[in-house]
């Protein structure tokens, strides 16, 4: 049904007219967009619908091509609808793909636009000066959404995509990307404080803590935050966590992703650090034991991580 | 404990297959081609495929093959990538691969691929690693994978990984337990598992099991007995089906069987369907239930199904 839908737009947009509405609603592909509006209120999980917006975006961006300030603005005012989208349901990846996707392609008219020509390079720095920068704007726009809801992953995992993005954009130096990691660890650590038994945030404690699981490196992948730490670096934000959620444990006795986390860790400092003090093989005994007792569903992860860390 | 209802399921498949004039017909027409291939496939499982009527079913499917080579949702449907590879599927399950001309579906297939590697799911564009596993499911089947660039498809499989070890259905796609399956399935069948964190991910997947004992297909979200399809499988494939209690997940999936009138519901006292039907029955057979065949976690097809493509046995 949509394809026989897509099929007549195509054959009414032959003779409809290539300079953008002037009123709003006059033209096919907007009055198909908001046709659709309701429909996607209604249905938020349909894939055809969403589907169906964004190959009407696509069409927009086809037929009023000489029209750039337009096409820009009408796929910029989409992100009202996500957001609208979005706030009535946080996890509804459909709308966090489909903001993706609208972010995505505006980026990369910027981009094009940076490479046309020196006269639109300087309209370009002017404009930086004028507009935030789009992927700034969509991390505060994570920033809301989790300080809205500490639980929301999708936000958290879009952040973590946006995260390199960023600080490639800002052309960060390595002190400032270790200075943007620890920002975002005691951001982190706030909520967690807050909120102990939350999953999405120890997920992405992990999802941080992560970078510094692999070697230093004195330049990595633009996936990365951070990379140019030293072994001092990682064993003392390793032990520094380890310490923080000891802490945390003296008030939270039934949380098995602290345990969890502890243990993990913990393993990768002993690796930093074999002849350490700071750690007794009868605590990491314990934290296994709790979680074994927190989570006998999983036993039998419990017991492959314990071999892995020889317990 | 209670017991798999076997028989009540076969009268349930084979009624819903009568029942061709209801709402719920009318609102799966579309893909009916899926609904056969759930049905079909959990009637093998249940040894009871002799029930059906061969020739009927393998003409209607070949009746929805499209010009392009392509299979629409029933007879005159638009094709899709989706009812593509339940059309072969079924037709595997037959035995009566012959019947299609291989090269013109393998060509249909190859043409969605696009430049970075993915696919799309038909001629209208829509990108998503369901339709790479799918593509690549379905040339394995025909045995074509070399029609299209496997290693490109592979690398955008991986470019939708995350952090957290899972797969989204676009590069920053937020994992999803459906996606997964998707993506891990097909570095399956192009021996590319290396490229997955076996630990990191099987931590994500076991976690996707409730109290209950149903799983779920993202953090916080309810179970569903699809899931243990999209999980299990998962884990099956990366070696960590240990990490979760299969007892529970047995117990979960047989608590919303609807004993009387046959089916399985998403979850305890909902109303059955086909879908959960099939993805309940398959879960039991990854788990070893007795009295059910055991079914391929990569192909989604009876063991023996996939042996006699492969083998010829």
């Amino acid at each position: 049904m949509w394809n026989y839908r897509r099929k007549i737009i195509l054959a009414l947009l032959e003779s409809e007219d290539h300079t953008p509405p002037v009123q709003p609603n006059t033209d096919l592909l907007t009055r198909d967009r908001e046709f659709l509006l309701p429909l996607l209120k209604q249905y938020p999980k349909c894939y055809w619908i969403w589907n169906h917006r964004i190959w009407l975006l696509e069409q927009s961006a086809t037929h009023y091509n000489n029209h750039p300030v337009y096409i820009r603005s009408l796929w910029r005012s989409e992100l009202n609808l996500v957001k609208l989208m979005l706030s009535r349901d946080r996890r509804n990846f459909h709308g966090w793909d489909y903001r993706r996707m609208i972010v995505a392609r505006l980026r990369r008219w910027e981009a094009e636009q940076q490479d046309d020509t020196a006269v639109a390079q300087d309209a370009k720095k002017l404009q930086i000066s004028k507009i935030p920068s789009l992927l700034e704007s969509e991390l505060s726009y994570t920033e809301e959404m989790i300080r809205a809801d500490l639980s929301n992953f999708s936000a958290w995992n879009t952040r973590s995509k946006l995260i390199p993005s960023v600080l490639d954009e800002r052309a960060a130096s390595q002190d400032q990307r270790r200075a943007f990691f620890e920002a975002e660890i005691a951001f982190l650590k706030d909520g967690l404080m807050l909120d102990p038994p939350d999953q999405s945030m120890w997920k992405y404690h992990q999802y941080l803590m992560y970078v510094l699981m692999t070697a230093p490196q004195e330049s990595g992948p633009a996936s990365e935050i951070w990379v140019s730490f030293t072994d001092a670096d990682r064993k003392q934000i390793f032990a520094r966590e380890i310490a923080d959620f000891k802490e945390l444990l003296e008030d939270t006795k039934d949380c098995k992703w602290l345990y969890q986390n502890l243990l993990q860790y913990s393993g990768q400092y002993l690796r930093l650090d074999g002849g350490t003090r700071m750690l007794t093989t009868a605590e990491m005994r314990e934290w296994l034991a709790q979680l074994k007792t927190l989570d006998p569903l999983r036993i039998g992860h419990w017991n492959d991580l314990g071999k892995t860390l020889n317990l | 404990m209670g017991e798999l209802a076997a028989k009540k399921h076969v009268q349930y498949i084979l009624s819903v297959e009568k029942r061709k004039d209801d709402l719920v017909s009318v609102v799966m027409e579309h893909l009916r081609m899926n609904g056969a291939y759930w049905g079909l496939t959990t009637l093998d499982l249940l040894g009871k495929l002799d029930n059906v009527d061969v020739d009927k079913v393998v003409s209607w499917v070949m009746e929805c093959q499209h010009e392009s080579g392509g299979f629409g949702g029933n007879i005159g449907h638009d094709p899709h990538i989706l009812y593509t590879l339940s059309a072969v599927q079924i037709l595997a399950l037959f035995d009566k691969l012959n019947v299609l001309d291989v090269d013109k579906v393998t060509n249909y297939i190859a043409g969605l691929q696009n430049e970075d590697g993915s696919f799309s799911g038909d001629m209208w564009g829509e990108v998503d690693t369901r339709f790479s596993y799918i593509s690549l499911c379905c040339l394995s089947i025909l045995r074509r994978l070399n029609k299209i660039n496997a290693e490109k498809a592979v690398n955008y499989i991986v470019s939708c990984k995350n952090l957290d070890g899972g797969f989204g259905s676009t590069p920053g796609g937020e994992s999803h337990a459906g996606q997964i399956f998707c993506c891990v399935g097909a570095l399956a069948l192009t021996g590319s598992l290396h490229h997955i964190d076996k630990d990191l991910l099987g931590w994500w997947l076991c976690e996707r099991q409730v109290k209950s004992g149903g799983l779920n297909g993202r953090p916080e979200k309810l179970p569903d007995v699809c899931y243990s399809w999209w999980v299990l499988s998962s884990l099956i494939m990366i070696d960590r089906v240990h990490w979760i209690n299969k007892e529970k997940l047995v117990q979960y999936i047989l608590d919303c069987q609807d004993t009387e009138n046959g089916g399985i519901s998403d979850r305890p006292d909902d109303a059955v369907d086909v879908y959960h039907t099939y993805f309940g029955v398959a879960g039991l057979s990854l788990l070893e239930y007795p009295g059910l065949k055991a079914i391929d976690p990569a192909y989604a097809l009876p063991v023996d199904v996939v042996n006699r493509i492969f083998f010829g046995k």
